[in-house]
C-alpha cells in the first residue's frame, strides 16, 4: 500500500537526506553524499504522486469506515473533541511508527527513527505552493545570531544570558500569501508657510495657508502575509523582508530536515493585513510629495485597492524558544537573511543605574556651567 | 608765558579804555573772563588758571572762555567773532584759538545768573585753515552743550558754577580728543582736567536735556542723587535727551558709554558710577556701569532687576517718578553691595534647570536603549514591495487660500558684555 508520506533517502546508503541551506543541496546524514534538488525531485516524483493518492484514499476510507464499523467499538470513544479536526495520523515508511501530527503539518521528522518525513499530499493540487525560498542559514547560525542579539543590550539581566537555555530550535517553512495589487487614492492637506519679523516693539508672524491636493497610484508586488495561524504575526512581519531574487519554484525536495506547514489562514482572512499595509504606504508616499511647507496636516484621505494575483510561498524561519524565570521567550530568525527578532526581558535595576550614571555627572556639569 | 602776556595786554586795554568808555566790571580766572564776577569756584579757578593755560601752551592755541553780561540779542556768534578780533585773541601768526562765549543775565538782587535759550557759542578763530576747517567747533559744541541748558543757568548759583566748571572741563577734553590724534606729544594731556575730588565736588547728576522736569522736580532729584552718590562713592547719573543719535553714533548703549567717558563722569579713581540714558524719540533706554564698585553692585541680573523697578513709571509717562525710582533703587542696590549682599539671581533656578536637563537627557538615552529591546512589531507599511516606477501622481495642486497675522509685543532688551579691559557693562531696551 503506498505510503502517504515520503522519506527522502540517500541513493547511496538509504540514509535520511536533509536540505542544507549553505550548499543548496540535499545531504545524507550517514555517508555525507550530496545531491542536487532536481535530481532527488526526479527520483521521487512517482513516489510523491503515489503518496498524494494514498492520502486521498486514506481520507475517503476514514469517512467510509466510520459508517460501516465492522468491529464493535461501541465502548470506545471516538470523540477527540475539538482536537480531532486538527489531527492527522500517518505511518512512517522507515520504521512503521504511527505519526500523529497537526492537520496542517506538511513536513516533520519521525520521533522514533528521526527520518525527515514529507507529506506531499499537503501540497497537492490547489494547495501546491508557487514558490519557496530555501533555507540559507543553519541551526548553528541561528544560535549564534541569538547570542549576538543578547549583546549590546545594557538592560538585559545578567542571569538571562548565563541562565538562559535554548529549549527548542525549529527550522520551519512557514506558509505565506503574497499579494500583488495596486493602491489608488487621493489626499487633501492643509499646509502653512510662516515668516517672522520685528517692527518696532512688535514681533509679527505672517502665516500663508494652502489647500494641497495629491492623487496617485502605487503598484505592489508580493506583499507577504503569513498564512499560518500557529506563527505569531508580529514575529513574521518583523523578520521581513525576504530577498525575492532567491525565490525558487516549489519543490518538496527543499523540505527534508525542516518542518513545514500548509496554510490554515485563508486568503480572505489574510487580505485585510495586506490591504492595511498598502493603504498606509500610499498615504505616506502622497504625504512626502508635499514639500516646501512649515506644517502639513492631512485633512482627508481616500484609498481604493485593485486586487491582483495571490501567490502561495513557503519562507524559511528559525524559531527559537527559551525559558527564563518561568517565562517563555520566543525568537524568530529569517532563515535567508539572518535577521533575528524577539523581545528581551529588562532589568529595571540596570535601567535606573544607567540613568543615574548619566544624570548625575551631566546635571553636575550643567549646573556648574550655569553658575559661572 | 603766553597766558600772562595776553592777560596783561587785556588788562592794559581795559585800563586804556576806562578813560573813554566805562568798562564793565569783570573778573579773570586765568583764561576765563567773567563779567558777572559771581561764577568763581575752586574748580573754575583751577581750570582757568592751570588747565587751560597748559593746554593752550601745548597746543599753541588760545582756549578762552568769556561770560558776558552785555551781548547782542540773537547774535552771540557775531559778538564772539568781534571780541576775538578786537582783543586779538589767538596764538602765533595765524591767531589760532577757540573761544566759548556765554551771554548771561545777572540779577544782582536775586544773586542769580541766568542764560536762556542758545545764548552761547563756540568760535574757532584765526587763519589756520586746518584748524578752522576741522571738526573742532562741532566737537566742542557737542561736549559743552549738556552743561549749558537753561535749567543749570536759572536758579541755584552753586549749580551754575558747577555747570560752568563742567562745561569748561568738557571743552578742554573735547579739544584734547580732537587734536591729540595729530600730535603724539599731546597724548598725555590729562593733567589738570577735573578728576578725583575736584570732579566729585563739581558734579551734576541729573541732566534733563529734554526739559521734562520743572526746576523743583529736577532739584529734588539732583539732591537725592548727589546724597546717595556721595554716600556710596558711586555716581548715580541720569541723562534725558530728545534723541540720543544727536550725541553720538551707534546704539543707545554706545552713546551712553560715550557720554560717560567724554564727560569724565564717575566718582573716585575708578570713576565708579551708573548712568541711565533715556532717549524720548524712540523711547530707548540704556544703563551703563563703570568701575569696580558699580560693576559689583550692578551686574547683568541686577541691571535687569533695576530696570524693572522704574520702567513701569516710564510706561505711564511719569518721568520724575521713574527717575526717582531709579535713584532710590540704585541707592538700595549700592547699600546691599556695601554690606556684601549685592542683588544676585537666586541660584535655585539654575540648579533646578541643570538637574532637570541632566535627568531629561539621561531619560531620553535610556528610553532609546530600552526601545532596542523590543524588536517585534506588526508591519504597517509595504514600502519594500512597491513595484518599479514608484508613485505615479495623477493630479496635484497647491492653492493659496489666505494669510493670517499674529503680533506679539516684545521687550527689545539686549545686554552687551565687557568692552575693553575696563570691566564696563551696559544694558538697553525700550520703555
Amino acid at each position: 500500500m503506498p505510503a502517504q508520506v515520503t522519506n527522502y533517502k540517500c541513493p547511496s546508503c538509504t540514509g535520511p537526506l536533509h536540505f542544507v541551506g549553505a550548499s543548496g543541496k540535499l545531504e545524507c546524514d550517514y555517508c555525507g553524499s550530496t545531491f542536487d534538488v532536481a535530481e532527488i525531485e526526479a527520483r521521487y516524483a512517482d513516489k510523491e504522486q503515489a503518496a498524494v493518492q494514498a492520502q486521498r484514499q486514506a481520507e475517503e476510507n476514514a469517512a467510509q469506515s466510520a459508517d460501516s464499523g465492522e468491529w464493535d467499538a461501541s465502548g470506545l470513544s471516538t470523540d477527540w473533541g475539538a482536537d480531532a479536526q486538527d489531527m492527522k495520523s500517518y505511518t512512517c515508511p522507515s520504521c512503521g511508527a504511527e505519526l500523529i501530527c497537526d492537520a496542517s503539518t506538511a513536513a516533520t521528522s519521525c520521533p522514533y527513527c528521526g527520518n525527515p518525513t514529507v507529506v506531499p499530499g499537503q501540497f497537492s493540487g490547489a494547495l501546491r505552493p508557487d514558490y519557496v525560498i530555501p533555507f540559507k542559514l543553519s541551526k548553528e547560525d541561528a544560535v549564534k545570531a541569538l547570542k549576538k542579539h543578547y549583546q549590546k543590550n545594557p538592560f538585559l539581566p545578567r542571569s538571562f544570558t548565563s541562565g538562559n537555555h535554548v529549549q527548542e530550535i525549529r527550522g520551519i517553512y512557514v506558509p505565506f500569501w503574497m499579494f500583488d495589487g495596486e493602491a489608488d487614492g487621493s489626499a487633501r492637506y492643509e499646509a502653512t508657510r510662516s515668516r517672522t519679523y520685528k517692527r518696532g516693539s512688535e514681533e509679527i508672524t505672517e502665516t500663508e495657508h494652502y489647500d494641497v491636493y495629491r492623487a496617485g497610484s502605487l503598484a505592489f508586488e508580493k506583499v507577504p502575509v503569513d498564512a499560518s495561524g500557529k506563527m505569531p504575526d508580529a514575529h513574521m512581519d518583523s523578520i521581513e523582508p525576504y530577498d525575492y531574487e532567491e525565490l525558487k519554484p516549489f519543490s518538496t525536495a527543499y523540505l527534508p530536515g525542516f518542518l513545514a506547514d500548509k496554510y490554515d489562514v485563508t486568503v480572505e482572512d489574510s487580505r485585510e493585513r495586506a490591504d492595511t499595509r498598502c493603504k498606509n504606504t500610499l498615504g505616506t508616499a502622497l504625504y512626502h510629495t508635499v514639500q516646501g511647507y512649515d506644517t502639513c496636516v492631512p485633512v482627508h484621505q481616500n484609498v481604493s485597492l485593485k486586487r491582483g494575483r495571490v501567490h502561495y510561498a513557503l519562507m524559511p524561519v528559525w524559531m527559537l524558544n527559551t525559558k527564563w524565570n518561568g517565562r517563555e521567550f520566543l525568537f524568530a530568525m529569517n532563515g535567508q537573511t539572518g535577521k533575528l527578532v524577539g523581545d528581551l526581558p529588562m532589568s529595571w535595576g540596570k535601567f535606573w543605574a544607567l540613568f543615574a550614571a548619566i544624570a548625575v555627572p551631566l546635571s553636575t556639569a550643567l549646573t556648574l556651567w550655569l553658575m559661572l | 608765558m603766553k597766558k600772562r602776556c595776553w592777560s596783561l595786554a587785556l588788562a592794559m586795554l581795559l585800563a586804556l579804555s576806562c578813560c573813554c568808555i566805562p568798562a564793565a566790571a569783570a573778573m579773570d580766572y586765568g583764561l576765563i573772563y567773567d563779567e558777572t564776577e559771581q561764577l568763581s569756584s575752586e574748580a573754575v579757578q583751577k581750570l582757568g588758571e592751570d588747565v587751560l593755560p597748559v593746554f593752550s601752551d601745548q597746543l599753541d592755541l588760545q582756549i578762552q572762555v568769556d561770560v558776558l553780561t552785555n551781548w547782542t540779542e540773537g547774535d552771540i556768534a557775531g559778538d564772539a567773532a568781534e571780541i576775538y578780533d578786537r582783543f586779538n585773541y589767538g596764538y602765533g601768526e595765524d591767531h589760532r584759538g577757540v573761544t566759548l562765549t556765554l551771554g548771561v543775565e545777572y540779577d544782582e538782587a536775586e544773586t542769580r545768573v541766568t542764560m536762556s535759550g542758545d545764548n552761547w557759542c563756540v568760535y574757532v578763530g584765526g587763519t589756520d585753515e586746518a584748524l578752522t576747517g576741522s571738526s573742532l567747533a562741532a566737537d566742542v559744541t557737542a561736549a559743552v552743550a549738556p552743561y549749558l541748558t537753561p535749567k543749570y543757568w536759572g536758579g541755584d548759583l552753586d549749580v551754575t558754577r558747577s555747570a560752568l566748571a563742567l562745561a569748561v572741563n568738557a571743552m578742554a577734553g573735547a579739544i584734547r580728543n580732537t587734536l591729540q590724534g595729530s600730535d603724539d606729544v599731546l597724548t598725555d594731556l590729562t593733567d589738570g582736567l577735573l578728576t578725583g575730588e575736584s570732579a566729585d565736588s563739581a558734579g551734576i547728576y541729573v541732566y534733563d536735556l529734554a526739559d521734562l522736569f520743572s526746576y523743583e522736580e529736577w532739584k529734588q532729584l539732583e539732591e537725592q542723587a548727589e546724597t546717595l552718590s556721595q554716600k556710596y562713592g558711586c555716581g548715580i547719573y541720569a541723562v534725558i535727551v530728545d534723541d540720543y543719535t544727536a550725541y553720538g553714533s551707534g546704539s543707545a548703549a554706545d552713546v551712553a558709554e560715550y557720554l560717560y567717558d567724554n564727560n569724565d563722569l564717575g566718582l573716585g579713581e575708578q570713576q565708579n558710577g551708573i548712568l541711565l540714558l533715556l532717549s524720548m524719540a524712540e523711547r530707548d533706554y540704556s544703563l551703563y556701569v563703570s568701575g569696580e564698585t558699580a560693576e559689583y553692585a550692578f551686574n547683568t541680573y541686577a541691571r535687569k532687576q533695576l530696570a524693572d523697578e522704574f520702567l513701569d513709571e516710564f510706561g505711564e509717562n511719569d518721568w520724575a517718578g521713574g527717575i526717582g525710582e531709579y535713584i532710590t533703587a540704585s541707592g538700595a542696590y549700592l547699600d546691599g553691595a556695601a554690606d556684601g549682599k549685592p542683588v544676585r539671581e537666586s541660584p535655585i533656578y539654575r540648579i533646578a534647570f541643570g538637574i532637570g536637563m541632566g535627568c531629561f537627557v539621561a531619560f531620553v538615552v535610556c528610553m532609546i536603549l530600552k526601545r532596542k529591546m523590543s524588536s517585534v512589531h506588526i508591519g504597517m507599511s509595504a514600502g519594500e514591495y512597491v513595484a518599479a516606477g514608484g508613485l505615479t501622481l495623477t493630479e496635484s495642486y497647491d492653492r493659496y487660500t489666505h494669510t493670517t497675522e499674529t503680533r506679539r509685543s516684545v521687550k527689545n532688551d539686549s545686554d552687551s558684555g565687557s568692552s575693553g579691559g575696563g570691566g564696563k557693562r551696559s544694558s538697553s531696551g525700550k520703555f
